[in-house]
């Protein structure tokens, strides 16, 4: 299944598209409620909201190499709300990633976000290696809890010895696409872990629901 | 000081056991190649953010409770399966000469068609469906809330072919549950139709399909589940 053909059966609601999308890009926008650290309630709710908001602007999304990093940035977005609604006296700005109250509220917090969005932009990297790529690396790399090589290889058709050619290769495809993504670009350092002290304010933006690049340039395909 | 580009095989590099201490070792050949440096610098990134991008699943109850939601949502907003009834679905699958069949019968309440995925086959795709191989094929779809597995072993007057409908998460199988397999027809033959019970385990059985000398027949099974069909081709 294709990245246009998974948008097009979200907006159908087609079942195994949505079962396809929870797995993959659910993870990315229960995340972004974790790091936020609302209250488990409004965890669910802004993992209930987000879905509902992909439906809702799914035809907007020009772009559905980028569903990934879109999707982060709805979520983003609801989790302000969420944090407003926790805590209405502390002022957010909905535009501003780097608001002073969210590192007030989370320290780290900014970074393990930097994190969650490389980790949504990989995502949307994988969907340009070819499906048995994307798969097999998934597999690997992404899953929860992860995969056996057996387990892998066998649902793959793959003898067990190949684990490591396979892998080599998919690997140098990723490493090709993401090498022409600006996110991932030389001199462009990994955002701390956690247990870091805050960064500097940020500049940057996560994408706009409407597919909007933010002044991203393109990719090669 | 003398800058020489040196040659990286990437591939290679990330084929061995541990990919990271092979990236290590490879950093001290390159100290005069700036170019080999950034890009060794990008492998390495390439890795941690693999290793960051393992994030855990939302709750199995938290997702049950969401997609019912989503999907009414979107099968609202969407004009296409408004038009198409669930009665017009039924009659769809029902082959013509299974109507009045116990089949017809169980699916005159069908309420969508799943088309499953492929997720898993255990040959490799170049192998012919009856092409030398050892053990049986086994091909795994995802269909939503199941899963159905396939597996098809050469007899004497076909394939016999056995399948397995599981729910993804913690569900029971419905009550209501059938399957039909359809075999293509070809210039030479028609098509066929074979209906099977489905265990309370969500087993169901073909015996003997007769595939005759046209491996392009395809293979399609579909597995009533209380109001779900699903739809499987097996013929890749």
């Amino acid at each position: 299944m294709t990245r246009e053909e998974l948008c097009r059966g979200l907006a159908l609601g087609d079942e195994g598209a949505w079962s396809r999308f929870i797995s993959e890009f659910g993870p990315v926008i229960y995340a972004v409620a974790g790091r936020f650290h609302l209250q488990p309630a409004d965890r669910d709710d802004l993992f209930q909201r987000a879905c509902l908001a992909v439906v809702r602007h799914i035809d907007s999304l020009r772009d559905p190499s980028r569903l990934a990093s879109w999707t982060y940035g709805i979520a983003f977005r609801l989790a302000i709300d969420g944090r407003r609604r926790q805590k209405p006296d502390v002022p957010l700005d909905d535009a501003d990633p780097a608001d002073p109250s969210l590192r007030m509220a989370a320290p780290g917090v900014l970074n393990e976000l930097e994190r969650l969005e490389r980790a949504a932009l990989l995502r949307d990297a994988l969907a340009q290696i070819g499906d048995r790529c994307r798969r097999f690396l998934t597999a690997i790399y992404l899953e929860e809890p992860p995969a056996s090589y057996e387990e892998i290889c066998r649902r793959e058709g793959l003898p067990l010895g190949s684990i490591g050619p396979t892998r080599g290769r998919c690997l140098e495809k990723l490493r090709k696409v993401l090498a022409d993504l600006p996110e991932f670009a030389p001199g462009k350092d990994l955002p701390a872990q956690v247990s870091d002290p805050p960064r500097a304010p940020s500049t940057k933006q996560p994408p706009e629901p409407g597919g909007a690049r933010s002044g991203r340039r393109g990719r090669s395909g | 000081m003398k800058q020489s580009h040196v040659h990286i095989d990437w591939a290679a590099v990330f084929a061995t056991d541990d990919p990271d201490s092979t990236l290590a070792s490879v950093r001290v050949e390159i100290d005069g190649c700036p170019r080999c440096i950034e890009a060794h610098a990008q492998a390495e990134r390439l890795l941690a953010d693999l290793r960051d991008a393992r994030l855990p699943q939302p709750p199995v109850a938290l997702v049950r409770d969401v997609l019912p939601q989503v999907l009414s949502l979107a099968r609202e907003r969407s004009p296409r399966p408004a038009a198409e009834t669930p009665v017009d679905r039924a009659d769809r699958a029902i082959p013509p000469e299974g109507v009045g069949s116990p089949w017809a019968a169980r699916i005159a309440h069908v309420a969508r068609e799943i088309a499953a995925r492929l997720v898993g086959d255990s040959l490799t795709p170049t192998h012919a469906l009856r092409g030398g191989a050892s053990g049986p094929r086994v091909l795994r779809y995802d269909a939503g809330a199941y899963a159905v597995s396939i597996s098809l072993v050469e007899a004497k007057d076909g394939v016999n072919l056995r399948g397995q409908l599981t729910p993804t998460s913690d569900i029971e199988l419905p009550e209501t549950r059938r399957a039909l397999l359809h075999v293509s027809g070809s210039d030479a033959t028609k098509d066929l139709f074979l209906d099977s019970e489905v265990t309370e385990f969500g087993e169901f059985r073909f015996d003997a399909v007769p595939l005759g000398a046209d491996p392009e027949r395809g293979l399609r099974v579909s597995v009533l589940a209380g109001e779900e069909i699903i739809q499987v081709d097996v013929k890749e």
